[in-house]
């Protein structure tokens, strides 16, 4: 979707939830940090975890694992951070991820369409999943599954307007 | 040469910035020539030079840069202005309102076509030429038949001297910021401070060098964030500064001799602010016109001078801006307020008779209200009160009315300085900390031990509490925050009961330890919105402070119950309440707190209900915040037309109901005395007949509504050991008088008219 034809590499920032590989292009990536004090924000949306301060600026943190149909694996653990995303994506917001891992290039050629659902359509979380990713990458070990970083806030203002 | 203009002009007007820039430059002029027209109208017969010069700048300057962009358009109307103002300053022409008329619609036409780079090259210039040629046409004829006018003219022109060029002027100090940076620098201010903040908390146990490198920093990050502050304001010209043309335009219109005069003009306000109460203020000022100000007969008859005036003042008053608007109209007739107050079914005579005039005047801010009989072109249309009441408490400010019948009508206005930083009280629920705006605070108090139990009540389902003998709705925040949805009645109910418990259980336990003391408060913050005014109960208050708003994300701003976020000292943030939405959120309507303002007469118990007899079998019950009073009266007093009864009390005709006319019960005892319970709020003035009052009791939460199911109950309960029935007010008096509620006024059919009218009379 982008720089596709400078490049045909693609880079990811991956991380894990629930043990399972996710990426995010590095292009929509804005920073990573530890978590910061969180304040809840009643009557959101559950996928809401609440507001954060970075900087003087207010970011909503979005919880990813919920998001995806998973369980966040060990809440407030030394392990979890958070990916702040780009404006371009979205208006201020991060989502919260268990453990982060290395930043990955994938050639182009080898991301695949997934967008019936049958990569994961076992989890619960299926209908939802795919509404958020319909990309994914082998790589030598595992499966990575590539997230669509613009679709995270569109999908928490949806459930809203649907509960 | 067409060709040639023409693949330049394609050339530039590819270049967005330039564009930009002619744009904002020929507003700006458009926008300075605007107020020296009006000048000019003011010394038609003998115009200053000088200003005339500054105008015909002005115009040329817009030609010119239009021009040079290829906006032949708006060169062309520019131009044939200017030879207008040519023949004007060269004396060949004398003006006459009808060229300020052509002129000022040019520049509106300008104004109009510059807002849109297309427009510009589009939008239909005839008729704005045509106007203008014609009185070129005619007045170069006119000009030679009288050539003595023009010495005569000359000689009253000197005295008058140079109008300041502010243009000119300004030029040279100023330059032109794009928003966006200034809003970036506020943000960057503001995230110092907050590292001032910390930089302060730690540096407090520090050594003397760090602590005045610290306390120098503290110096300089206030006055880098007053001064940032201070680059957002804007005088409050930029809005009243329009008002001389609308209101001269009004005045046309209307054929009215409006006059308007402006001071502190300079006053600076929040760009933010001003930009939220252009609208309110204009619609003021549109009403001042269209209502306040008579026609010049009028005026004439009522011995005022046949022009009226208009007058807006604004200054500094204890860190807010007070804006003063005046007028020496005809002001608000109190009767027709209150005539209309009755045919709108806002208030019911009984009601209307016992607010102040005050009150009464305050009744204008009711949506949907307006004393003019028919919607005019302008206003009229009851719209508009109430639009600038919320437009100007959205800001945290207030609004205050006072009129003399005939004398003219004054709107107090206050204005916080600035919207970015405001004062607001922080109390924590939970572990959590909430900010809530001080322009929304009336007062807090704290119910101590004992009190806590003994003098929260409860009307119908909702808590209140006594408030130096008024009745204080109380919301609980905590609840709120749990509960996402909007409260229903057995929410209300639900949590109510639930502290209810609470405190009976610490009571009982207490008694037991004998340890009467028990240690226990309730902090309450009295909140007044808009519609509502309640006490909100929370855990802790901690105090004051200027906290920097900032906007919820896109995604939040759904949620009624916050207004913002905010950054606090520690760098936590914190949601800001609204005081309005969480009133919403927790169903304190109206209802409850109108309670409040009038005169209650029974003083015990709310929450509670009446049990009476109707007649000589079932017990009844009906939920004392439903009924308005209670009258002793004779049953020789009442009156009887067609089936229906009446009695008078207190002045008041008022429909008496017997239960058995609707309900499955036994038939009412009648005796020389009675009771009459009168029922509040109702539209019109209702009273139940009642043989016996039996005792006031407190209702448990769950009524039964199933072994007596019946239209006009909310159910059964057993209550002094005895079954009752509880009535349902709205709904009986539904089925007793179904017109009632047919939407329009039934006065005309009612039976009653005869002593309707005898009220009216009164």
């Amino acid at each position: 979707m982008k720089e596709k034809t400078t490049t045909t590499n693609r880079q990811f920032c991956t991380f894990r939830i629930d043990d399972r590989l996710y990426g995010i292009d590095i292009l929509d990536v804005k920073e990573i940090k530890t978590i910061p004090d969180t304040v809840p924000v009643h009557h959101s949306p559950s996928k809401i975890l609440g507001i954060v301060n970075l900087r003087g600026r207010i970011y909503l943190l979005l919880n990813l694992c919920l998001m995806l149909g998973r369980e966040r694996k060990a809440p407030g653990s030394e392990e979890e951070r958070i990916v702040v995303l780009k404006s371009s994506v979205g208006e201020h917001f991060a989502v919260l991820v268990d453990t982060i891992e290395d930043v990955v290039s994938v050639g182009e050629e080898s991301i695949e369409c997934c967008n019936t659902g049958e990569a994961d359509a076992t989890s619960r979380g299926a209908s939802i999943h795919t509404s958020l990713c319909d990309e994914v990458c082998t790589l030598e070990t595992e499966l990575l599954v590539l997230i669509k970083a613009d679709r995270l806030l569109p999908m928490v203002d949806r459930t809203r307007f649907g509960t | 040469m067409t060709t040639q203009k023409d693949q330049l002009d394609e050339q530039l007007m590819q270049d967005p910035e330039l564009t930009a820039a002619f744009i904002s430059e020929a507003r700006e002029h458009l926008d300075a020539v605007g107020d020296d027209f009006l000048l000019l109208e003011q010394q038609l017969e003998n115009p200053d030079k000088e200003l005339i010069n500054k105008i015909f700048r002005a115009i040329h300057s817009v030609k010119g840069a239009a021009g040079f962009l290829g906006f032949s358009k708006v060169s062309e109307l520019a131009h044939t202005m200017e030879t207008l103002l040519t023949k004007i300053r060269s004396d060949q022409l004398i003006p006459i309102p009808a060229h300020i008329d052509a002129l000022l619609a040019g520049v509106d036409q300008l104004t109009v076509m510059l807002r849109d780079v297309d427009l510009c090259r589009k939008a239909d210039i005839s008729t704005n030429l045509a106007q203008i040629n014609q009185l070129l046409d005619v007045k170069t004829a006119i000009e030679e038949i009288p050539p003595q006018e023009i010495p005569s003219q000359k000689k009253k022109k000197q005295p008058k001297q140079a109008v300041p060029d502010r243009i000119a002027l300004d030029m040279g100090n100023t330059i032109r910021l794009h928003v966006d940076i200034l809003d970036k620098l506020m943000l960057q201010a503001g995230e110092l401070v907050l590292i001032r903040n910390q930089q302060m908390l730690g540096g407090v146990e520090s050594e003397g060098g760090t602590r005045s490198l610290t306390h120098r920093l503290d110096v300089a990050v206030n006055e880098l964030q007053q001064t940032v502050i201070q680059a957002r304001m804007q005088p409050i010209d930029k809005v009243v500064g329009k008002f001389p043309r609308v209101v001269r335009d009004l005045s046309r219109q209307l054929g009215k001799n409006i006059r308007i005069s402006i001071s502190g003009g300079q006053t600076e306000l929040d760009r933010t602010i001003l930009e939220i109460i252009a609208d309110p203020l204009t619609h003021i000022i549109r009403n001042c016109c269209d209502h306040g100000i008579e026609s010049p007969e009028e005026r004439k008859q009522a011995g005022k001078p046949v022009t009226g005036q208009i007058s807006i003042a604004t200054r500094h008053e204890a860190g807010l801006i007070v804006m003063e608007i005046s007028d020496d109209g005809r002001g608000i007739d109190l009767d027709i307020v209150r005539r209309k107050a009755l045919e709108k079914k806002l208030k019911t005579r009984e009601e209307l008779k016992q607010m102040s005039d005050k009150a009464t005047l305050l009744l204008i801010f009711q949506p949907g209200f307006s004393t003019i009989e028919e919607a005019g072109d302008l206003s009229g249309r009851g719209v508009g009160m109430d639009v600038v009441k919320t437009g100007i408490e959205q800001l945290g400010g207030s609004l205050d009315l006072d009129s003399e019948k005939g004398k003219g009508l004054k709107i107090l206005l206050r204005l916080p300085l600035t919207l970015a930083i405001i004062p607001c009280l922080i109390v924590t629920t939970g572990e959590e900390l909430f900010a809530i705006p001080q322009a929304n605070l009336q007062e807090l108090f704290c119910i101590y031990d004992q009190d806590v139990r003994d003098r929260i009540e409860r009307a119908d389902d909702q808590e209140v509490f006594r408030l130096r003998n008024q009745l204080l709705p109380l919301v609980r925040l905590s609840e709120v925050l749990l509960q996402p949805e909007r409260f229903k009645r057995k929410d209300r109910a639900r949590i109510a009961e639930q502290y209810r418990q609470e405190q009976d259980k610490l009571y009982f336990s207490e008694r037991v330890k004998e340890d009467s003391d028990h240690k226990q408060s309730l902090n309450c913050v009295v909140l007044k919105t808009g519609t509502s005014h309640y006490g909100l109960v929370v855990d802790e208050i901690r105090g004051t402070e200027e906290i920097v708003v900032k906007p919820l994300h896109r995604s939040l701003q759904s949620l009624g119950i916050y207004s913002g976020v905010t950054i606090m000292g520690n760098g936590r943030s914190a949601m800001i309440l609204d005081g309005e939405g969480t009133a919403r959120h927790a169903g304190v309507n109206a209802d409850v707190s109108q309670h409040s303002d009038m005169e209650t007469v029974i003083d015990e118990g709310f929450g509670n209900v009446l049990l009476f007899q109707s007649g000589g079998q079932e017990q009844l019950a009906v939920p004392l915040p439903r009924l308005q009073r209670i009258e002793n009266i004779k049953m020789e007093d009442i009156e009887f037309i067609g089936e229906r009864e009446f009695i008078t009390v207190q002045g008041i005709s008022t429909r008496v109901f017997r239960l058995e006319e609707v309900l499955d019960v036994s038939p009412l005892i009648e005796g020389e005395e009675m009771f009459l319970l009168i029922v509040r709020n109702s539209a019109h003035p209702a009273g139940l007949f009642c043989s016996s009052l039996v005792d006031i009791a407190e209702i448990s939460t769950e009524l039964d509504q199933d072994s007596l199911p019946m239209n006009g109950l909310l159910g059964t309960c057993v209550l002094d050991k005895v079954m009752s029935l509880v009535l349902d007010i709205p709904a009986l008096l539904r089925l007793f008088e179904p017109e009632w509620f047919a939407g329009k006024r039934s006065e005309a059919q009612t039976p009653g008219k005869r002593k309707l009218q005898g009220a009216e009379e009164k």
